[in-house]
């Protein structure tokens, strides 16, 4: 095999880690904040998207249809907030698993109500549609450069933003303790509407970046919320420091697991035998990687409780 | 060690760097009231903990009933009669007294992995639970929820849940706390009923309570047992005086 | 009898009536939901078990109820092609027997729950929800990616199993059999409410470190209910993949687990019949909402959403009023 390849592939694996920490940022900030498991996480991924895909559709501008998905997936997460969510935050975790489930199922809907059930396109522009020559030689695609820069801007912007501002401070204090900041005199309920709008437009960016690459549709936002919590889990709930080495680790598991398990099986079996068998078990190697860690260290990685 | 009915030895327990436990040793004798007491944060929880099976100590061992216990689960040593009541109360609040009390009687005699008759159905248990429902005076409560009860009736609950256990040993976390005078004076006479049944290790901030009950004293301060022995002892005790009973005053 | 007590004979009986009346009337689909709403309701029996029972939030049991439905597919796919299951290291052939079918839909859904409850239960609160999740989805992309039984299009099976002595083809007489199953489990999962193991793990549900303190250890008792509870959602996934005569990855899928826990939520959890009034509900609003308009999810969206915020008791809770402790 060419290392150029496993090269090639390391960096999609990489990408796409960065991608799930956008997503599970916002999880797990919301997870440790406010203390609310949210299924919906998925929905804001996809209203990103739409929105991206509706307003490039509009504008013929990519820039601007990132800024829509940012904006858009905000509005939505604060208006979820504000209406359902924070009744929930005193209650039990089934509460808040089935009254997300029940936000999934109006979102999904309703999207599929206002822009149809056909998937919609997400065209690059010129500027970010050919490959770059990295170190090596290696031909990468410009735009999976950009996404891995964007995912990277945000994660540093993210940790800046909870290590170093006023509202960081307030962040992290509602983390160790709730009593705490409202006897500080924040007010609460405005902190966690603005923490929720920030996990839902790292969400919405990127439904918006990756929609770019697939196809925009209803559905798109479960099967990565679903990786964001594997994501999390293995982190440790509550963690962004988790939350950034899981998301990582779980990309590039999967990813490299699709490309080199097949390989691999091919010593032992014959090829098209290998191939069903090496993708059956890609398909569930980060689930593998998750029960073993939590086997391990049942609250994960940078879990405390 | 023949006649210690829990013996610990030279527990050893941190918290990252922090030292809970240092080398604490303490028996408990048959037929005694044995207190422990010290300021908060000396350590007591964590020593308790540890003795019920909830923590595992980093060294040293704990026998009970002459058996090495340091690597049993708190189920186990639940079963080999070890009652014990928790510093804040702990029962089952949805279900009613009776029921409370049945729960460590079907554990006891290893009856939880029976699927299909009521455990209602198991006249002997039942009998078994009115009677220590009896003793600490909660029988005209059998049917009443647990989470319904007044503080101090929920404490007796406690301690016939212990009970229910035919216990060997109790250990009581602070069982006076939170209750008025009529209440403590009716826990105090309780526990001297009680310790006929099987001797007591009893934490309790209640001077008067552990002076009138205890039979022997250890004081524990910085996760140390500085000093062990009978009431008059401890009460003359200088140094007793100045690291704790020195600060209640 | 009590509200709840006419309320659960009043369900119970017309899961026997509607489908009779349908019968003599010619309305074989009414027939079908009734049987669609027993299989599920079964399902959501099981669930009922590990959640309402024993607080364990599983978001995963889409895995016995796959298991389950693929229990059936596997075996009856081998005896509709007459290609023996195995050859070694004995001969064994697939079957067409409903019997031998749920044994083993119960054997392998069992088996999959210990498993993954021993894994999965020595976490607790959200670490619980995302591990079964998780899980789940294991199952689901095993099977997308597994050709050997369909793969992703799933596995047609030509004609219904049978049972001895009954014509399953008929529907009254397949709804029957579904029906007592399901009944099955209901006087079960009655029985196993107040027998010593129902109080041990309802008490593990409310506070564990006492149940421990009494001598019983609680992962030892909510395993067994996860055992149990995935066992009967197990034996559900065979009957519904008998229904539809197709099984496919959806039924691994984790909006399958979602459903269940619909049914439970809706019907009222802890509820003996929680989940045949909450299956109920769910098969009638996707009828007749889903005939109404193609979005009718948001509806059922909502209607949950209600539920879960202003009235968490479920229809149960609102018809029959709180739950009076079972002494």
């Amino acid at each position: 095999m060419p290392p150029m390849l496993l090269f090639e592939q390391a960096l999609n694996g990489f990408q796409f880690g960065v991608m799930l920490f956008l997503m599970a940022a916002g999880l797990t900030l919301v997870f440790g904040v406010m203390g609310l498991i949210n299924l919906a996480h998925g929905s804001l991924y996809m209203i990103g998207a739409f929105f991206a895909a509706y307003v490039a559709g509009l504008t013929g501008s990519f820039i601007l249809a990132l800024g829509a998905s940012l904006a858009a997936a905000a509005a939505a997460g604060a208006i979820i907030e504000v209406t359902v969510l924070r009744r929930l935050y005193d209650r039990d975790h089934l509460d808040q698993v089935l009254a997300t489930f029940a936000l999934i199922l109006i979102l999904s809907e309703g999207t599929r109500w206002v822009f149809g059930s056909f998937p919609l396109y997400l065209d690059l522009p010129d500027y970010l549609d050919g490959v770059a020559v990295l170190p090596g030689g290696l031909e990468y695609p410009i735009y999976r450069l950009v996404i891995i820069a964007i995912g990277l801007i945000m994660a540093g912007g993210l940790f800046l933003l909870i290590a170093r501002t006023r509202l960081g401070i307030q962040i992290r204090a509602g983390e160790n303790d709730r009593e705490m900041i409202a006897a500080l005199g924040v007010d609460i309920t405005r902190l966690y509407t603005i923490v929720f709008a920030i996990g839902a437009a790292l969400a919405g960016l990127a439904g918006a970046l990756v929609g770019s690459i697939q196809s925009v549709q209803v559905g798109m936002g479960e099967p990565v919320l679903i990786l964001a919590f594997v994501v999390i889990v293995i982190g440790g709930i509550g963690s962004i420091k988790g939350a950034m080495i899981g998301a990582i680790l779980v990309g590039m598991t999967d990813t490299l697991g699709r490309f080199l398990l097949p390989i691999a099986m091919s010593s032992v079996m014959d090829a098209s035998q290998a191939a069903s068998v090496g993708s059956a078990l890609a398909s569930m190697s980060i689930y593998i990687l998750m029960a073993v860690v939590l086997a391990i260290r049942p609250t994960g990685l940078y879990g405390n409780r | 060690m023949s006649e210690s009915i829990l013996a610990v030895r030279e527990i050893m327990k941190s918290f990252g760097a922090v030292p809970a436990c240092r080398q604490v040793s303490i028996d408990l004798k048959k037929d005694e009231i044995h207190a422990l007491i010290g300021p908060n944060g000396a350590g007591k929880s964590t020593l308790i903990k540890q003795i019920c099976g909830d923590l595992a100590p980093d060294s040293g061992t704990i026998h009970f009933l002459g058996e090495d216990v340091t690597d049993l689960d708190v189920a186990m040593r639940a079963r080999m009669g070890l009652g014990r009541s928790f510093q804040i109360s702990s029962v089952i609040s949805e279900f009613t007294v009776l029921q409370n009390i049945v729960l460590p009687i079907l554990g006891k005699n290893g009856h939880v992995m029976r699927f299909f008759r009521p455990a209602f159905a198991n006249q002997s248990c039942v009998d078994f639970a009115r009677q220590v429902a009896n003793r600490v005076a909660l029988q005209d409560r059998l049917s009443v929820r647990a989470g319904d009860l007044a503080h101090g009736e929920r404490r007796r609950l406690e301690i016939a849940m212990a009970l229910a256990l035919r216990p060997q040993a109790f250990l009581l976390d602070e069982p006076m706390a939170g209750m008025g005078p009529e209440g403590t004076k009716q826990m105090t006479g309780l526990l001297r009923e009680l310790r006929s049944e099987a001797p007591i290790l009893l934490v309790e901030h209640d001077m008067d309570a552990v002076f009138a009950l205890a039979d022997r004293i250890s004081v524990l301060v910085n996760g140390e047992i500085i000093a062990s022995g009978t009431v008059g002892e401890i009460r003359n005790n200088a140094q007793v005086r100045l690291a704790y009973l020195g600060e209640e005053e | 009898m009590n509200r709840e007590g006419i309320l659960n004979a009043v369900l119970a009986s017309s899961l026997v009536l509607v489908p009779l009346w349908a019968s003599l009337s010619g309305e074989i689909f009414a027939i079908t939901l009734a049987t669609k709403i027993a299989i599920l309701a079964l399902a959501g029996v099981g669930l009922n078990i590990a959640l309402g029972q024993g607080g364990l939030v599983s978001l995963g049991h889409a895995v016995f109820f796959g298991l389950g439905g693929y229990a059936m597919g596997v075996l009856a796919s081998h005896a509709q092609d007459f290609v023996p299951l195995l050859e070694w290291p004995f001969a064994l052939d697939g079957t067409k027997s409903m019997p031998v079918i749920w044994i083993t839909a119960i054997l392998a859904s069992s088996l999959a729950a210990l498993v993954i409850g021993i894994i999965s239960l020595r976490t607790s609160g959200v670490y619980f929800i995302m591990i079964t999740l998780a899980f789940g989805q294991m199952f689901y992309y095993f099977t997308i990616s597994w050709p050997a039984y369909g793969g992703e299009d799933g596995l047609p099976i030509y004609i219904r199993n049978s049972f001895p002595g009954l014509n399953t083809l008929v529907p009254l007489q397949f709804h029957f059999i579904c029906l007592a199953l399901l009944f099955a489990a209901l006087v079960f999962s009655a029985r196993l409410k107040t027998s010593p193991f129902g109080l041990a793990l309802n008490a593990a549900r409310q506070n564990g470190e006492r149940v421990a303190a009494s001598g019983i250890r609680p992962f030892d008792v909510r395993l067994w209910a996860f055992v149990i509870s995935g066992a009967i959602t197990g034996l559900a996934g065979a009957l519904f993949a008998d229904l539809n005569r197709f099984v496919s990855p959806v039924m691994f899928s984790w909006q399958t687990s979602g459903e269940i826990i619909i049914f439970v939520i809706l019907g009222g959890v802890g509820r003996l019949f929680g989940p045949v009034a909450g299956a109920m509900l769910f098969i009638i609003l996707e009828h007749f909402l889903g005939d109404f308009s193609e979005y009718w999810q948001i509806f059922l969206g909502l209607l949950l959403l209600a539920v879960i915020l202003y009235s968490p008791g479920g229809i149960i809770g609102i018809l029959a009023g709180r739950e009076k402790s079972h002494v």
